[in-house]
């Protein structure tokens, strides 16, 4: 679909959710290349409400054929949630749960100011977020799946990015990949405590201005389950590059006030390790499909999901 | 015939990617989406021209079946029927998945060296395809960075 039928679609679409009294026109759009998971364009909008004229910046995040594995709905459940309680989440404008307007399922969001890059000033406050995050009530959240007792936060997450992989792959399976899922499901843990997890977080997905967070953003896998994934994603997925393990660990102990249990940290390390060896299967299927040809899909299929395998087996096997 | 000798794969693809990196890339201009489809495209195309000369999936089964192949005697004389049955799988990548699984759900000095003859070719193969992926994993990377 071209830019100028996406507009016309986009346009009408929104004057609803946005109660404009005329048209809305989309005076400028830019579409960013980070996300791989939804294509993301940042919109200038014009249009009339009761209150007058006015101009609005939106960003409308549409889904990839289930690239990565997730589609919208925990997310905008998620992003609506969290965002009627105060935390600092986009506004959701609208949700377009079918695929008959732009070819997929999309929702728009209002425009947050700030730069995703990584400002070690804003390390404390987002540790804290998460913190609170994990701390948040969860009895009232009827929109994701609840974890089962026992063992439920490992083996559900260990299954679901296993079955993800396992309904994206092309021709054969990988036997190393297969083994590793095996050596998690017998050594899952217990459940400790069960808390909303983010399931993507750390630097590049939150926003800041003028050294405060103004959103965390990418709720696409949150999900309810064990805190210690949060975790260790930030440590050795998203804040690797930024601070080393041993600043991490002191940095959430000494916010989030207890001591992490070290071999429950480095189970998490290897389920997300897990995660994205499988999420990025999807790449693989979806690019041989020919659903989404963009070279991303195969550089993501290939480099991006053979790096992460191999940090999955040193994780696992050494 | 008006073309008897015509041109090769490698060409075509040496001269797509000359065209990209010199003439598209720079043309792009602000368009971030834009500059990092047409840096991975670059990739993308030495990634594809890298891997004309050899079948490395046809490689990567052979020695897998030779690995399992090398496994069956004492699989035969050791192995319980589940194992026995992982062995007659004719997928090699199959087969080397389900007697991986066994391994670790029936730990042992079997299973120990199952895996480690396993390993050895598969961590070969893991090897050999990071190696053949860096272009288009180089260019990913330049592209997050904002680098192209």
């Amino acid at each position: 679909m071209n830019q100028a039928e996406r507009h016309k679609r986009l346009s009408g679409y929104l004057v609803e959710p946005l109660q404009a009294t005329g048209g809305v026109s989309i005076t400028a759009e830019h579409r960013i290349a980070m996300g791989q998971s939804r294509a993301m364009y940042i919109l200038d909008l014009e249009y009339s409400d009761v209150s007058g004229p006015r101009t609005r910046r939106v960003v409308a995040r549409v889904e990839q054929h289930g690239h990565l594995g997730s589609d919208s709905r925990d997310e905008v459940a998620g992003m609506r949630a969290l965002h009627a309680s105060g935390f600092p989440v986009a506004n959701v404008i609208a949700y377009e749960e079918s695929d008959a307007l732009l070819g997929q399922p999309f929702f728009v969001m209002d425009f947050v100011e700030g730069v995703s890059t990584w400002s070690e000033d804003t390390a404390d406050e987002y540790v804290l977020r998460l913190h609170e995050l994990h701390s948040l009530p969860i009895d009232d959240i009827d929109f994701l799946e609840p974890v089962s007792d026992g063992k439920g936060a490992a083996l559900q997450e260990v299954e679901r990015w296993y079955n993800t992989y396992h309904t994206h792959i092309v021709d054969e399976p990988s036997p190393l990949l297969e083994e590793a899922a095996q050596y998690l499901r017998n050594r899952a843990p217990d459940n400790d405590r069960v808390t909303l997890v983010h399931g993507d977080p750390g630097p590049g997905n939150y926003l800041h201005h003028e050294g405060r967070i103004t959103a965390l953003v990418d709720w696409e896998f949150i999900h309810l389950g064990d805190p210690y994934d949060d975790w260790a994603y930030l440590i050795w997925m998203r804040g690797a590059h930024a601070l080393t393990e041993d600043q991490w660990i002191e940095k959430i102990e000494a916010i989030a006030g207890y001591r992490l249990d070290l071999e429950r940290l480095h189970y998490w390390k290897a389920v997300n390790f897990l995660m994205g060896v499988c999420i990025d299967q999807t790449s693989h299927r979806i690019y041989v499909d020919g659903s989404n040809p963009a070279p991303n899909l195969l550089a993501i299929a290939t480099g991006v999901h053979l790096s992460a395998l191999k940090r999955l087996c040193d994780t696992v096997f050494d | 015939m008006t073309l008897p000798v015509p041109p090769s794969t490698e060409i075509i693809l040496r001269n797509s990617i000359a065209t990209v990196r010199d003439v598209l890339l720079p043309a792009v201009g602000d368009d971030e989406w834009a500059k990092f489809n047409a840096g991975l495209l670059e990739g993308a195309l030495q990634y594809a021209l890298e891997s004309l000369s050899e079948d490395r999936a046809g490689s990567h089964r052979q020695h897998l079946a030779e690995a399992l192949g090398g496994l069956a005697d004492r699989v035969k004389t050791e192995g319980d029927a589940s194992l026995q049955l992982a062995l007659e799988i004719e997928s090699p990548f199959e087969a080397a998945s389900a007697v991986l699984i066994w391994v670790q759900n029936n730990p042992g000095t079997l299973a120990d060296d199952l895996q480690q003859v396993l390993h050895a070719e598969l961590f070969a193969q893991l090897d050999e395809e990071l190696k053949a992926a860096m272009p288009i994993m180089g260019a990913f990377q330049r592209g997050m960075r904002g680098d192209l």
